[in-house]
């Protein structure tokens, strides 16, 4: 399916492309042909890595959400709504603030430290009477530091010199143009490490959401794994963030469509929802680039404007229950 | 003399400010069925949580074949002892049959699927505890009893040594009951299981325990068989409450009427 929807993602654009002639120009490349000019400019150019780009961001932030529903046992967290993608997205922000964009590396560890302190800010804010997380604190705890980041971005932003705020706010609704071949090459072989570590974890993850107590009697060692995947996630999510931008409720959306399809094995879960949530965001992306085309709006617009209304059917069935 | 399988020294536990269990010990030796009691808040969830260390006595050691749980690894300890919990948590929506097979978990290497033994030890089990009309039916659609039956079908594939129930035995309807009970006491004769129970039922603990702990204020007020506990003046000191004590005609067991 990611391929189906990548290739009909290849096509559509401001200058429209026939599907087939996109397959013949694709088998094409690998057969070593030359193709025109301006048809290699937009699909090998422009496209195809922006597609790819969409795909291990989408890939990135589902499998964050599924995570992250996981160790918190409530099907509605996903690194926007706790106010990690605003921890990363304010940590990267301050990076370009501070100059340290300029390193190597410097913008992705500042959005990684940003996402990490997030964490342990909602934990604290959220956490009840010996470290048990209360549900709907949880998701409050999320709001509030959200808002609290926010209101540090549109700080930091007044600071900026205006020439940066449209690409800045632009990026913090999501982006997926920018993105350079080293950024996408980073982006996809941190997802792949990572995703490889998480898969690691997967069994123990059912334990988990079976409560931490049930895991510990089950054989799990429960600290040690729950801190080993808030890191990586965080750190998934920190490079998602860094070079795409808030892309919001993909992480909610994703998994708890894949848990109705797969069930909630994560051995099945977490590839299911990687590669629907690539897909996902492919879609989304085209959508977003063709819809007003030629201007774009940001990704981020379009996941939210699905997202929000599935969130609040979410928690509405959550709640009859 | 049998070597005991458990034993607890001295172990003091509190939460805290309020001391939840105070130098408690004693020994229970292997393929014994043992009955916890005791009036609300006198420590027995603490100490079955010890005894599946999950918590840890702040002094005193507690000693489960021949080894401090605090040595233990998380693996090791749950191939030994499981429990059966009153409830589980049910957020997401796993079959039932995936439950049970959790119970497989510290056998598995870490990126194993479960292979055709475990899902026979799965099976088993399930078919033991009656549950495998619903094992492909989610365990959040269950009832109270069917989600209890699943769980310790879930206990019982981890194959423990030493299996812990706490008031395991409420959800279910009488027919479930009798078949619990006959199941636990083979195990016990079959394959040397030791069961260590908590429950409110004192004339249920009598019938089907070999020795009762009798815990009252986190202190150890009495342990022997149900006979040398199951005294109207223990449970007058313990419970405060009056009771007429006979042989039950039945089995023989001793049994306890409340004067009300």
């Amino acid at each position: 399916m990611f391929a189906a929807i990548s290739l009909a993602s290849l096509g559509v654009g401001a200058i429209a492309i026939a599907p087939q002639d996109v397959l013949s120009a694709l088998l094409g490349a690998l057969a070593g042909q030359e193709l025109s000019a301006s048809e290699d400019l937009i699909l090998f150019s422009v496209r195809l890595p922006r597609i790819l780009f969409a795909g291990v961001v989408g890939a990135s932030l589902s499998v964050s959400g599924v995570v992250f529903q996981a160790l918190l046992r409530n099907p509605l967290a996903d690194p926007f709504v706790l106010g990690i993608s605003g921890g990363s997205a304010l940590g990267a922000i301050v990076a370009i603030v501070i100059g340290a964009s300029a390193f190597y590396l410097g913008l992705p560890f500042l959005a990684f430290a940003g996402a990490l302190a997030t964490v342990f800010l909602v934990f604290i804010v959220a956490g009840g009477p010996r470290g048990v997380l209360l549900d709907n604190s949880l998701l409050l705890a999320g709001v509030v530091v959200n808002s609290f980041f926010s209101a540090a971005i549109l700080f930091a932003l007044s600071v900026v010199d205006s020439l940066e705020l449209h690409s800045i706010s632009f990026w913090l609704m999501g982006d997926l143009s920018r993105a350079s071949l080293a950024e996408i090459g980073g982006s996809a072989l941190c997802l792949g490490v990572c995703f490889a570590l998480l898969y690691a974890q997967a069994r123990k993850l059912n334990l988990i959401v079976q409560g931490e107590e049930t895991a510990l009697q089950l054989g799990v060692n429960v600290r040690a794994t729950k801190y080993i995947l808030l890191a990586v996630t965080s750190l998934v999510t920190a490079v998602a963030v860094s070079f795409a931008g808030i892309i919001g409720f993909i992480g909610i959306m994703v998994p708890h469509m894949m848990r109705l399809v797969y069930g909630s094995d994560h051995r099945l879960l977490l590839p299911a929802a990687a590669l629907f949530g690539a897909s996902f965001l492919v879609a989304a992306d085209t959508v977003a680039r063709t819809a007003l085309a030629p201007s774009e709006l940001p990704v981020g617009v379009i996941t939210a404007l699905c997202g929000a209304p599935y969130f609040i059917f979410l928690m509405r069935r959550k709640e009859r229950r | 003399m049998t070597t005991p399988v458990l034993s607890a020294r001295h172990i003091t536990f509190s939460y805290t400010d309020t001391t939840v269990l105070d130098d408690v010990s004693f020994e229970i030796e292997s393929a014994n069925i043992v009955a916890v009691i005791g009036p609300n808040g006198s420590g027995k969830t603490t100490l079955l949580k010890m005894l599946n260390a999950t918590l840890f006595p702040d002094s005193g050691s507690l000693v489960i074949a021949g080894r401090d749980t605090k040595r233990w690894s998380r693996r090791q300890i749950a191939r030994t002892v499981a429990i059966v919990p009153q409830e589980t948590p049910a957020v997401f929506p796993f079959f039932a049959e995936e439950i049970v097979l959790m119970g497989r978990f510290p056998y598995l290497r870490s990126l194993a699927f479960e292979d055709r033994a475990d899902y026979r030890i799965a099976r088993e089990a399930m078919e033991q505890t009656d549950c495998l009309a619903f094992a492909h039916r989610r365990f959040t659609e269950l009832s109270a009893g069917e989600r209890q039956r699943v769980l310790i079908a879930r206990a019982l594939a981890q194959e423990p040594k030493i299996l812990l129930l706490d008031e395991s035995t409420v959800f279910l309807d009488l027919k479930h009951q009798a078949r619990f009970l006959s199941l636990l006491r083979r195990l016990n004769r079959e394959r040397q299981l030791t069961v260590i129970f908590v429950t409110h039922d004192i004339n249920l603990a009598a019938q089907n325990a070999h020795r009762l702990l009798l815990l009252y204020n986190g202190k150890k007020y009495a342990i022997g068989t149900p006979a040398d506990v199951l005294t109207a003046e223990n449970l007058r000191e313990v419970y405060d409450v009056a009771v007429g004590i006979d042989q039950n005609p039945h089995d023989g067991s001793h049994r306890v009427t409340l004067l009300t």
